[in-house]
């Protein structure tokens, strides 16, 4: 199953999502921001690599507490990217398991893309009014290409998340992702760390990732296993 | 215009205007090729050629054939650009396909780069709601060595009609890539690429690439910053098994031209996409390959003799170092 992560704005938390739940079902995170890479690099080859065609997907996962197909970060990199690849890479990157795609943002045919080739994506919204417009765009743009909604994240959360507004302008159900410094480290550590659901299960983060999982999870029959 | 008749059993019977061994065959009897009167039951139809004997078929009962299209091809220089009129005249939609008959390769209309939704190789294929007609139009090149009259009549022709239920919904992620915003940086924002044939805007940027699209080596930072100086020619400076950066960088940029040029033999679009992104025309780029291939040749003899008095040359290492 590919399962893409999406919300119209940045900085809502999308890289993390993406990571965490990826760590969570024992997936491969695939950084698809061609233009602005966030996952953890490493050295060799990259996904510009393997839409260029230069390298084979599998040589793209970077080994780890969570596997990462990384992006490149070059901007002749992005250039020389076909997007017309991408579905088939990210199934011969992940060799059999979930892939967790973690989308531009925006609305561009780069986000666009990896909702076309997902069955399911989660949204990622942070309670301001701005990214709640964008998300009901992204998920009008994902119910057109195919990906259903499995679950909104509500990410950056005050004392008392506007859970019902978001959930009755997305017509979703909602996990609230609370503050976390457990979060907030998950993409700044030096050295790459597991999911939150394993560096501290009994956290209020954990409690909320795994929720997110488990929505995933739940469309499971729903959609074959990727090849 | 709306003709009420029963509702064929499936597959659907279509009536063709062109070479009916051409077509996929109709298992209705009644749609054989019978040269018909001109249809008179739409008024916004228009007639390429009158009288002909491509006009759409009436069925025996004197009623338009159900599904029918109108073509008509216009020469426009080397192009010909061709304008048709799809009619569904049942009472159910219908997936029609439509075939380009042109000899030369089809172009479809394309958006960012995609072509429309519906379009594979020289076919179209569109559900038309019932009761509708639906323009088409795409164009096809010509080398202007055949004539007008040559032009296959009718240029385009129906050649499928099918339960729209069991058609193609179409591709997703060229769906996507229609119609949303294009996405990678421009090609103004990069570093051009060293182009080593002479005359062209790059030449006062000697050097090599600032940018490499290899990934790691920019992405990490890890890469040494290229040499302003165009890569030095000292044996030391190069890896054992490598060629100097200035002889690589030209050989990489040959080596892209030599990949265009081979690339643009492959039709029309491939030869477009080949020259999208420089400042060659096919003439430009026919010349700076052949320049290249003087040079290279050029280089391969004075390469072979060099490595061969370097073979040959023998520094008397063990006598020098007595005097030294």
């Amino acid at each position: 199953m590919i399962i893409a992560v999406c919300g119209g704005k940045g900085g809502v938390g999308k890289s993390t999502l993406a990571y965490e739940l990826a760590g969570t079902l024992e997936a491969v995170a695939v950084d698809a921001d061609l233009g602005m890479a966030d996952l953890p690099h490493g050295r060799g080859p990259d996904l510009h690599d393997v839409l260029a065609g230069r390298a084979a997907p599998p040589a793209a996962v970077r080994g780890g507490p969570v596997p990462v197909v990384a992006c490149g970060r070059s901007l002749a990199g992005a250039r020389a990217a076909d997007l017309g690849g991408f579905g088939a890479a990210v199934r011969d990157a992940a060799g059999g398991r979930d892939a967790v795609v973690d989308c531009p943002t925006g609305l561009r045919a780069d986000t666009g893309v990896p909702l076309a080739v997902a069955d399911v994506c989660l949204l990622a919204v942070s309670p301001r009014p701005w990214a709640l417009g964008d998300a009901l765009r992204t998920r009008a743009v994902a119910r057109d290409l195919g990906a259903d909604l499995a679950r909104v994240a509500l990410t950056q959360s005050e004392t008392e998340p506007p859970t019902g507004v978001v959930r009755r302008a997305l017509a979703t159900p909602v996990t609230v992702v609370p503050e976390s410094p457990l979060l907030a480290a998950t993409l700044r550590s030096d050295e790459p760390l597991p999911p939150v659901t394993a560096r501290a299960p009994e956290s209020d983060a954990a409690t909320a990732v795994n929720e997110l999982a488990d929505a995933v999870r739940a469309c499971r029959p729903y959609h074959a296993d990727i090849d | 215009m709306l003709t009420v008749q029963p509702v064929a059993p499936r597959p659907v019977p279509f009536f063709f205007t062109g070479d009916a061994a051409r077509h996929r065959v109709s298992q209705n009897p009644d749609a054989t090729d019978t040269s018909g009167t001109t249809d008179g039951h739409d008024p916004t139809r228009t007639v390429s050629d009158p009288g002909d004997d491509h006009d759409p078929v009436d069925t025996d009962d004197g009623r338009p054939a159900p599904v029918t299209v109108d073509a008509d091809a216009t020469r426009l220089g080397r192009v010909v650009l061709v304008t048709c009129r799809l009619h569904n005249r049942t009472t159910a939609p219908r997936a029609i396909t439509l075939r380009d008959e042109l000899p030369g390769p089809t172009l479809p209309p394309r958006r960012s780069g995609v072509p429309e939704r519906g379009w594979s190789g020289d076919t179209y294929t569109t559900v038309l709601p019932p009761a509708a007609t639906r323009p088409v139009g795409y164009a096809s090149p010509t080398d202007g060595s055949l004539a007008d009259e040559r032009l296959p009549e009718p240029p385009a022709t129906v050649v499928a009609v099918d339960d729209p239920s069991a058609a193609d919904t179409g591709d997703r992620v060229a769906h996507a890539r229609r119609e949303l915003a294009a996405w990678a940086p421009p090609d103004d924002i990069l570093p051009r690429r060293v182009v080593a044939d002479g005359g062209t805007p790059d030449d006062g940027e000697a050097g090599t690439d600032t940018e490499t699209v290899a990934g790691d080596s920019v992405g990490n930072g890890t890469a040494p910053p290229p040499d302003p100086t165009g890569g030095g020619t000292d044996p030391e400076s190069f890896a054992d098994g490598t060629v100097p950066t200035v002889v690589a960088a030209y050989l990489d940029a040959a080596a892209e031209r030599i990949d265009r040029a081979a690339a643009t033999a492959d039709g029309v679009q491939a030869a477009t996409d080949a020259l999208r992104d420089t400042h060659h025309t096919p003439v430009t780029l026919e010349q700076a390959v052949a320049r290249d291939e003087a040079a290279l040749r050029a280089l391969a003899d004075r390469a072979a003799t060099l490595a061969d008095r370097a073979a040959a040359a023998d520094v008397p290492v063990d006598s020098l170092r007595r005097l030294s």
